[in-house]
């Protein structure tokens, strides 16, 4: 059984896949999420697959209610990417996905940090490729910067670690809290992959810039496995919530003016982690099931989204909202998903996002953190405005393009249907999800005052978006770039650098060229009688050398003497 | 009894095997003595291991004269260990450079190619097993000699001038080599280590000791291309045959790494070296700004096989840091590394030779969608890669994490910190190439349809025997990490 | 790619009528007649006014203080949209600029691959070519 734990199954399966044929590898990707998911409920609770490894046991399947549901999810939404992707018959973004997929479910279930830090590093590795894969000079460079960033992300994790397990003498991944140096790394570590405000430029950068199934892929699993581990090891940490309450503001504003979708939607997802985030700050048994509910409809409604507006850059070649419109009419199933995905990230009634965002809604305000609560309600609508509205209304509505693109294709649809369906399901009947949930909670989404409250700021903040269009004060859609605080590193640095290392590398080069012709003549003065002519004057490499080692030489003998 | 007698054999076997070459002369013939003297050799050395993980250490008194008038061979875990590391690498490379030396070499010359490649590995394991200062010195000059030889077999008329800088640095590292051991000689008496470790804190002058572990310490460290007297490295590693290459990365300075920590450990000791000496002081700061500043050197490096040397460099820097920490944790991460390193580099210098091959040069920039041609060979190329970046459940992490660990525990931060900045360099400068390899044709339009062309079999299964045991010991850290820790602590104990 | 612009230069014309749209699309066009539109608008805001009426009926439980007051969450819901809307609105006025701000490193100025792509006009059908040939994966 130990062979068979579900992250060990998608290895096996990255390794067939690069035999099979492309038929053959889409099938793959569709069995394998459904044989992990098969063997992840075959496990009990507690700790399995232990192995020694580096000197450590090391736990592989660590299974209780919180790992569960989120390594549900992953499986869940490994399968319907499988779905979206049957076209693709790119080998290395099969194989990519595979080990990004497993790597996800592996760092969920890791019981010990160690194990979490080795998957931690392979999705990072692994889903650059999904970047690279659309193959342009541009993918190259965003794929660069986000495995940097990402496995920047993990380095943190390895230092904080170590120290923790110095101080500690346990890498047992447990509860954790600001205590020392090494858990503030942790801490940062994790902040990364949850695109904590300033940490966060990697996945508005690199979303938009993978393949069209690529995104889908890439937006279910590393910003939740982050989500996870902070639950995990944070939980309860007052300062999450404030970082939360930030992270469901800031990005709205962004959102609302990007016109590149997949962005948008990119910025959206930031907003959504916020609210995880504040949950996991809170910390009570209901916050945390709130964070692992939306963490759980988040995924299914986020894929749908950046499914349908993939669907559409499939189709027509471009996500730029401002090139987009009056799609609806050819590509009705793909609208309908669309509106859908809308309406549960909006939070309507009788949809995912409402049974799993008032969780956390009420976690905030039962414990008195009124500001943030606050907070959360105008990100609430805020949610609306660039994910309920601004997707599917520039995309489909809006004024007419011309662009009379041919439905999706059919799997693409089976895979928007399904998920659809889930959004929907899940908000028809919570209860399947909240017995899911880490705690026992008696939670009642639909009652009276719920639903009204809901209602009234969802339609009030339609009517509000009416009332700007009408007036002509909604920003309209332009082409263009916005500046995100990763223009230091992207434009502010880079063109600082280049007079740094002219200044620098002009330096030693002038210091080369000195020491080489002190080298130069101090060989001709000291051994003036015998030039081997020609050879020593051109390898010069060989003077310069030797004047290293008597300065090394030197430098022993001084310290060694005094 | 034939097991007594197997430190003897090991040096034996490939010292006879060479004039046979020479003898022989048909290149096949000689390809095939040289790999059955090889294997003979991989043999011993691994029963040698098994033996002295059983048993403690061998000492063996050459031609039965005893110690102080004879040459001892002085067989503890940490020699064994290289011994077998050594052999073993030889004996893969060997497989594997028949199929390129036949493309490269001139025919006529191939029997003293194999020749002096044995010579070359006589000199390798007689350093690592001989206890006697003096005989270091000898078998440093036939190693030595033997690969300036190796190394002028290169294609390019490049060649000869990387071999003749070689030959000049080496010589002068050599040469403080024997330098330091006559200071040695003259303020002891002794040239068998043994005695030498016994005599040193009672000898006479102070002031010749310490003159000799100057001398030896700038030996060693021009031997071992430690920053910044890895001059050399570079141009002899760019422009030798790729095999001999592969050879040399895996072996060459790895051995020169353990007459360091021969000297400085087990002769001198690790309070002489590290205490009083003030060691710390030269060499910490030469090993980290080596590794920091050639991981970032190899990033602009457009040649593979001139990148994988810096790389090499880089990863010589975290050796010698690891040595630094002189602690029990530090050496163990050292030697952990010198064997981890010996078989990814080694690796990753087959597969450029595959590519070599089959493409005919190594120009990063022109391996464009490489995938599609040589499929085997870039997978290869990325796993081992992956390895010397130290992706986890990879060799390369293995060494990593248990450097950055002991670093930890000795308070050294900064080192950890710098550790770590420079895997973040080596992503970069593997990750430049694999993306090259995987995706970049791909991007023009209508790409031009390339069959499979893949590098023969005879090097392609060397390459995997490699890449499958980085694999193994990635996976199970412990296997390695066990023996390092036993050398490790053969080392620190002194002798006995 | 231009093969498949031109391919389906005559496929477009035939398809761009509403009789050829598939039912389920039929059913929003009402989308493009502004009558319509404003009858959807004003059922919107009837709906509002309702919802905000209802506030005075129903007794809504409530957690934070000032949440009970009458048409708290209608106001936030109006105020806070309208608001997010403006600033953002300024806010691109500070960060906006050209689409080439950043390439080539950045995607933003480029075209997606049509490699990746399969760009089909509605009524038109996927042509059974091989993938494998045409899309350059790398694999094979």
């Amino acid at each position: 059984m130990n062979l068979l734990a579900p992250p060990f199954l998608y290895m096996y399966a990255a390794v067939l896949c690069t035999l099979l044929s492309s038929k053959h590898r889409a099938i793959l990707l569709l069995v394998v999420p459904v044989l992990g998911l098969l063997s992840l409920l075959s496990y009990s609770t507690g700790n399995h697959v232990v192995l020694a490894m580096l000197g450590f046991e090391l736990t592989f399947v660590r299974i209780d209610k919180l790992a569960l549901v989120f390594s549900i999810i992953f499986s869940i939404a490994a399968f319907l990417s499988g779905i979206y992707a049957w076209h693709v018959r790119d080998k290395i973004q099969q194989v990519a996905t595979l080990v990004y997929a497993g790597a996800a479910i592996g760092g969920v279930l890791a019981g010990d940090l160690i194990t979490l830090f080795l998957y931690w590093e392979a999705t990072a590795v692994a889903s650059v490729f999904l970047i690279w894969a659309r193959r342009t000079d541009a993918s190259y460079a965003t794929g660069m910067r986000y495995l940097i960033i990402q496995v920047l992300s993990g380095v943190l994790l390895l230092a904080g670690l170590l120290l923790h397990y110095n101080d500690t003498g346990s890498i047992a991944f447990e509860h954790l809290g600001l205590v020392s140096l090494g858990t503030w790394l942790i801490f940062i570590g994790f902040g990364i992959k949850c695109a904590f405000p300033l940490l966060h430029n990697w996945l508005q950068d690199s979303y938009p810039a993978a393949t069209v199934t690529g995104t889908v892929i890439l937006s279910a699993f590393t910003t939740k496995m982050a989500v996870y581990a902070l639950a995990r090891g944070y939980a309860g940490t007052e300062i999450l919530i404030y970082i939360g309450a930030v992270m469901t503001l800031f990005p709205i504003f962004f959102a609302e003016i990007e016109n590149d979708l997949r962005r948008v939607l990119a910025y959206s997802l930031n907003n959504q982690l916020g609210f995880m985030v504040v949950g996991v700050g809170i910390g009570t048994e209901l916050a945390l099931n709130g964070t692992a509910a939306h963490a759980f409809c988040h995924i299914l409604y986020k894929s749908l989204l950046f499914m349908s507006v993939g669907a559409v850059l499939y189709r027509t070649g471009t996500s730029k909202a401002s090139e987009l419109g009056g799609l609806y009419k050819t590509m009705p199933v793909t609208m309908v998903c669309c509106l859908i995905g809308a309406a549960s990230i909006s939070a309507f009634p009788l949809f995912s996002g409402f049974i799993s965002k008032s969780l956390i809604l009420d976690a905030s305000a039962k414990n008195g953190y009124y500001i943030v609560w606050f907070a959360l309600v105008v990100a609430s609508a805020g949610v609306l405005s660039h994910s309920g509205i601004k997707i599917p209304y520039f995309t489909f509505f809006a004024h007419d393009s011309g662009k009379r693109p041919a439905e999706a294709p059919i799997h693409m649809r089976i895979a928007m249907i399904i998920t659809a369906f889930l959004c929907v399901f899940i908000g028809v009947f919570p209860g399947v999800l909240y017995a899911l949930l880490p705690y026992q909670v008696e939670y009642k989404p639909y009652t009276t005052s719920h639903v009204l409250a809901q209602m009234q700021l969802l339609c009030f903040a339609l009517l509000a978006f009416v009332f700007l269009m009408r007036k002509g004060l909604h920003p309209p859609e332009v082409r263009g770039v916005n500046l995100d605080s990763d223009w230091i590193y992207r434009k502010l640095a880079p063109g600082l650098l280049p007079s740094i290392v002219t200044a620098v590398g002009s330096s030693v080069t002038s210091a080369q060229d000195s020491i080489k012709s002190t080298a130069v003549t101090l060989t001709r003065r000291l051994s003036g009688f015998a030039r081997p002519g020609g050879v020593l004057s051109i390898s010069w490499g060989v003077n310069s050398m030797v004047l290293m080692v008597t300065v090394m030489m030197l430098l022993v003998l001084v310290f060694n003497f005094i | 009894m034939i097991s007594d007698q197997l430190p003897a054999l090991v040096i034996v076997i490939p010292m006879l095997a060479a004039p046979l070459c020479v003898l022989v002369r048909k290149p096949i013939v000689c390809w095939a003595i040289a790999l059955v003297a090889n294997f003979l050799v991989v043999l011993s050395a691994w029963a040698l291991f098994e033996k002295v993980r059983e048993d403690g250490v061998i000492r063996y008194a050459l031609g039965g004269w005893a110690a102080p008038t004879g040459i001892e061979y002085y067989v503890d875990m940490m020699n064994a260990t290289m011994l077998l590391l050594v052999s073993f690498i030889s004996c893969v490379t060997l497989v594997y450079a028949y199929k390129s030396v036949s493309k490269t070499v001139l025919t006529s010359k191939h029997y003293l190619f194999y020749a002096a490649w044995m010579l070359c590995l006589t000199g390798l394991l007689g350093i690592s097993i001989t206890g006697d200062a003096f005989n270091v010195f000898v078998f440093l000059e036939i190693s030595s000699l033997s690969m300036y030889m190796l190394i002028a077999f290169g294609t390019d008329r490049r060649a000869l001038t990387a071999s003749f800088r070689y030959l000049i640095m080496g010589s002068i590292g050599a040469s403080f080599i024997l330098i330091g051991i006559g200071f040695l000689y003259a303020a002891t008496g002794a040239l068998n280590m043994v005695d030498l470790a016994q005599r040193i804190p009672d000898a006479e002058s102070q002031r010749a000791v310490l003159v000799a572990f100057s001398f030896l310490t700038i030996g060693l460290m021009i031997k071992s291309a430690v920053f910044p007297l890895h001059g050399w490295l570079a141009n002899a590693y760019q422009h030798s045959p790729i095999a001999v290459t592969a050879f040399l990365a895996g072996t060459a300075t790895k051995v020169s790494l353990y007459v360091l920590l021969r000297f400085f450990f087990s002769i001198f000791g690790p309070d002489y070296s590290f205490g009083a000496m003030l060691l710390n002081v030269v060499l910490l700061p030469a090993a980290v700004a080596g590794f920091v500043l050639l991981s970032l050197v190899a990033i602009f490096q457009s040649d593979l096989r001139r990148m994988l040397a810096y790389s090499s460099v880089a990863q010589i820097g975290y050796i010698i840091a690891a040595f630094c920490l002189a602690s029990q944790s530090g050496l163990t991460a050292g030697i952990v590394h010198i064997i981890n390193h010996g078989i990814i580099k080694t690796a990753l210098f087959m597969s450029v030779g595959c590519i070599l091959y089959k493409v005919g040069h190594t120009h990063s920039h022109s391996l464009d969608n490489l995938m599609q041609k040589m499929p085997l060979t870039v997978t290869a190329f990325i796993l081992s890669g992956l390895g010397l970046i130290g992706v986890p459940l990879t060799v390369g992490f293995v060494s990593k994490f248990s450097l950055i660990s002991a670093a930890m525990e000795r308070g050294w931060w900064m080192v950890g910190a710098l550790v770590l900045l420079s895997s973040l360099f080596a992503i970069v400068y593997i990750g430049r190439v694999v993306e090259i390899m995987l995706f970049r044709k791909s991007r023009t339009e209508t790409p031009a349809p390339v069959g499979r062309s893949e590098a023969p079999l005879m090097m392609l299964v060397p390459m995997y025997v490699l890449i499958g045991i980085s694999i193994w010991f990635g996976v199970s850290g412990s296997t390695t990490l066990s023996v390092a820790a036993d050398a490790a602590a053969a080392l620190l104990g002194g002798y006995q | 790619m231009t093969e498949h612009t031109s391919n389906n230069s005559d496929a477009k014309h035939a398809t761009n009528k509403e009789q050829d749209y598939t039912p389920l699309a039929k059913r929003f066009l009402w989308a493009d007649s502004k009558h319509s539109v404003e009858k959807v608008i004003l059922g919107l805001s009837i709906l509002c006014g309702l919802l905000f009426l209802l506030d005075f009926i129903i007794h809504r439980h409530t957690y934070v203080p000032g949440e009970g007051f009458p048409g708290f969450y209608a106001i936030v819901g109006f105020l806070a949209f309208t608001l997010i809307v403006l600033s953002a609105s300024q806010l691109r006025k500070i960060i906006l600029r050209n689409e080439q701000y950043y390439s080539p490193h950045a995607v933003d100025a480029e075209h997606y691959p049509e490699a990746g792509l399969e760009r089909l006009e509605h009524g038109e059908k996927a042509k059974a070519v091989d993938r494998d040939a045409t899309k350059t994966g790398g694999s094979e």
